[in-house]
């Protein structure tokens, strides 16, 4: 198949998540040009309840259960021309799929709807054989992650496929590079929900989480144990032997041999330094991820994204300045300036790579013995 | 005669193969850092073949660079005519179809989609204890009382998309006879038609995994093949197993199923694990 470029560089939009019918404008005034959500209808969400549909392993979902609610938002999106995705992005088993079928008509039916975000292989099969007409975007969760890859999902009938969160820079742009088929590649950005696994290869369920080893409150995530827990000797990895507690989440103490330290914890990051070195590839749309947030962080992630695509758009603006503008507008925006952009705290920061030894030894040093 | 269940044996050192191995894994499913090089792997396949069993070679899900390091060996394989590729990636699925018809292509466990996690056992099986949440300004407590799930809801952790028709069909359109699954902690349902066959991984069953495993190991470098030397062990009270953290990826212990459940579950291959599969 031959790939056929049409792009303007730099041209991104930004695809936010809507919870609310009044959230359409704000996010609209921020900057989003495209935006999704979820919908479930009452007989589905009657037998699998919500604590365990699936979304983004947490259970806890914005997924409207009123049709008139989500209708509310396909028209008000549709009156600001803003294309509007619909989630429904679980992995499903077959009892499910007489179920999925009203959804799916439903869904298809919306005059205002752009498309689905899907990120079961299932589903996909079932909306190309009964001829889906609407366009379907392959989640995060798709866990896409080289340029075959891609083009299976294209070959199977996916429009757009947002690539696996935790791809450096450098996978994408090789992965761009390869691409043989006209599927969009989409990149997730600000607001990584899990900061620990691949979303799409993850069975963790945190909604079964809220027990009294992790205080009883709520989701106490259980997979940021891996993230935020010491050794108890100082050693290049943790080895813990014997009896080992779960980590209590209510006073951040020691919980058997380990130590929990949240604030050195470190984040995946909100990924806007990668945008400069893939600003010459068709991507078309940055999708703001994490639908559980309120809307005051959505709509800020959605103004930082928005103003990084403006400043791409900057003749002679090099790399470096780039990135010095976007961590400054990621402290004004996000933070208020009370906090900066934390580079020490982001995984693809090239911080670590300078100082990581010297920032780890600074963490373990209470432990060493 | 009843068909005995064919012996894998996943292992990174031979001596670990069993006296009874019908066919021995070589490979990763979770680290493309991990792939073995051309002249490890033929070395691995005489090895083998010499104790007269079938080789797999497993492969993890990949970016592109790590498509480039699996094109040698499976050109190596495809040559010799009587192997089997594992995939966890679609992308090397699509490799395979398109480069090395004469590899048979099995799919991996971390595309079958089954849900794992061994703490919702407690759920399914309604033993879950009440939780009783202090406030936080000492007032009254509240008390949680634990809710079965809706019958559909438990049987959705039991099965998952192998059971579906299109998928299956599907499956066969692109070669596949084999799938790989873990043992779940409950009664797991797996629906197969005699076209597929499945086989069952022991003891260790996945949970979750990464590309990040410096974050995880809070050595913040590209690769310091940690999962070589360490691995973290929780116990974790709600889990019938302690979770195990090796390299870039979270497992869990199962029993091996009698026989008799393993044929009800259409399973004609035990691929055991020695010790964790990295």
């Amino acid at each position: 198949m031959k790939r056929i470029k049409v792009f303007v560089p730099g041209k991104f939009t930004v695809q936010a998540p809507v919870n609310h019918p009044d959230d359409v404008a704000v996010l609209h005034a921020a900057g989003a040009r495209e935006l999704y959500c979820g919908y479930i209808t009452p007989e589905l969400a009657e037998r699998w309840p919500v604590a365990f549909r699936i979304l983004s392993q947490c259970g806890h979902g914005k997924e409207f259960e009123n049709i008139s609610i989500f209708e509310n938002i396909v028209a008000k999106a549709k009156a600001l021309s803003l294309p509007l995705y619909v989630c429904v992005s679980g992995q499903y088993t077959p009892e499910q799929y007489p179920f999925l079928q009203p959804l799916i008509d439903t869904i298809e039916a919306m005059d205002g709807v752009e498309g689905v975000i899907i990120a079961d292989i299932g589903l996909l099969l079932m909306l190309r054989a009964r001829g889906f007409k609407k366009k379907i975007q392959v989640s995060t969760n798709g866990a896409a992650s080289n340029a075959r890859g891609v083009d299976f999902l294209y070959t199977l009938g996916a429009n757009r496929v947002v690539l696996d969160r935790q791809m450096t820079g450098a996978e994408i742009a090789k992965l761009l590079d390869r691409q043989r088929t006209t599927v969009e590649v989409d990149l997730p950005i600000i607001g990584e929900p899990c900061d620990g696994f691949i979303g799409g290869m993850c069975a963790m369920y945190h909604c079964i989480e809220n027990k009294p080893s992790s205080g009883g409150g709520s989701n106490s995530m259980f997979c940021s144990v891996f993230n935020t827990t010491l050794p108890a000797r100082g050693c290049d990895f943790y080895q813990v032997q014997g009896e080992v507690q779960r980590f209590s989440a209510t006073d951040g103490s020691a919980a058997g041999t380990l130590v929990s330290d949240r604030a050195k914890a470190v984040s995946l990051g909100c990924r806007i330094c990668d945008l400069y070195r893939l600003k010459k590839y068709p991507i078309r749309s940055l999708q703001v991820v994490d639908r559980n947030r309120g809307l005051d962080d959505i709509r800020r992630a959605v103004l930082v994204a928005a103003s990084a695509v403006e400043l791409m758009r900057m003749p002679d603006l090099s790399e470096n300045a780039f990135r010095v503008r976007c961590r400054r507008l990621l402290s004004t925006v996000m933070f208020d300036d009370k906090s900066m952009c934390a580079e020490q705290d982001c995984y693809f920061s090239p911080y670590w790579k300078r100082h990581g030894k010297a920032v780890r030894k600074s963490i373990f040093h209470q432990q060493d013995r | 005669m009843v068909k005995p269940f064919e012996k894998a044996y996943f292992i990174s050192k031979i001596a670990e193969a069993g006296r009874e191995c019908a066919r021995v894994y070589i490979g990763t499913e979770f680290c493309e850092n991990l792939i073995p090089t051309l002249p490890a792997l033929r070395e691995w396949y005489a090895k083998v073949r010499s104790l007269r069993a079938a080789f797999t070679l497993v492969t993890p899900y990949v970016t592109d660079a790590g498509l480039d390091r699996l094109k040698p060996l499976l050109s190596f394989l495809d040559k010799q005519g009587s192997a089997e590729a594992v995939v966890n990636d679609w992308g090397v699925l699509t490799l395979l179809r398109d480069n090395y018809p004469h590899i048979e292509p099995v799919l991996g466990r971390l595309l079958t989609r089954q849900r794992r996690d061994p703490r919702m056992d407690q759920i399914l099986d309604g033993s879950q204890q009440p939780v009783t949440l202090q406030a936080p300004d000492g007032g009254t407590p509240t008390v949680l009382m634990p809710k079965r799930p809706p019958r559909a809801t438990a049987a959705h952790f039991r099965g998952s998309l192998i059971n579906v028709p299109n998928f299956q069909k599907f499956l066969s359109g692109w070669g596949i006879r084999r799938i790989e699954l873990d043992h779940l902690p409950w009664n797991m349902d797996v629906r197969l038609p005699p076209r597929l066959r499945a086989s069952l991984y022991i003891p260790y069953a996945y949970m979750a995994t990464t590309r990040m495993c410096g974050k995880i190991s809070l050595s913040y470098a590209p690769c310091r093949k940690e999962c070589k030397k360490y691995f973290l062990k929780l116990n974790e009270p709600h889990s019938p197993s302690p979770f195990y953290s090796i390299g870039n990826t979270v497992f869990y212990k199962q029993a091996t199923p009698d026989d008799r459940k393993l044929k009800e579950l259409g399973i004609d291959r035990l691929v055991i694990q020695p010790r964790f599969p990295f």
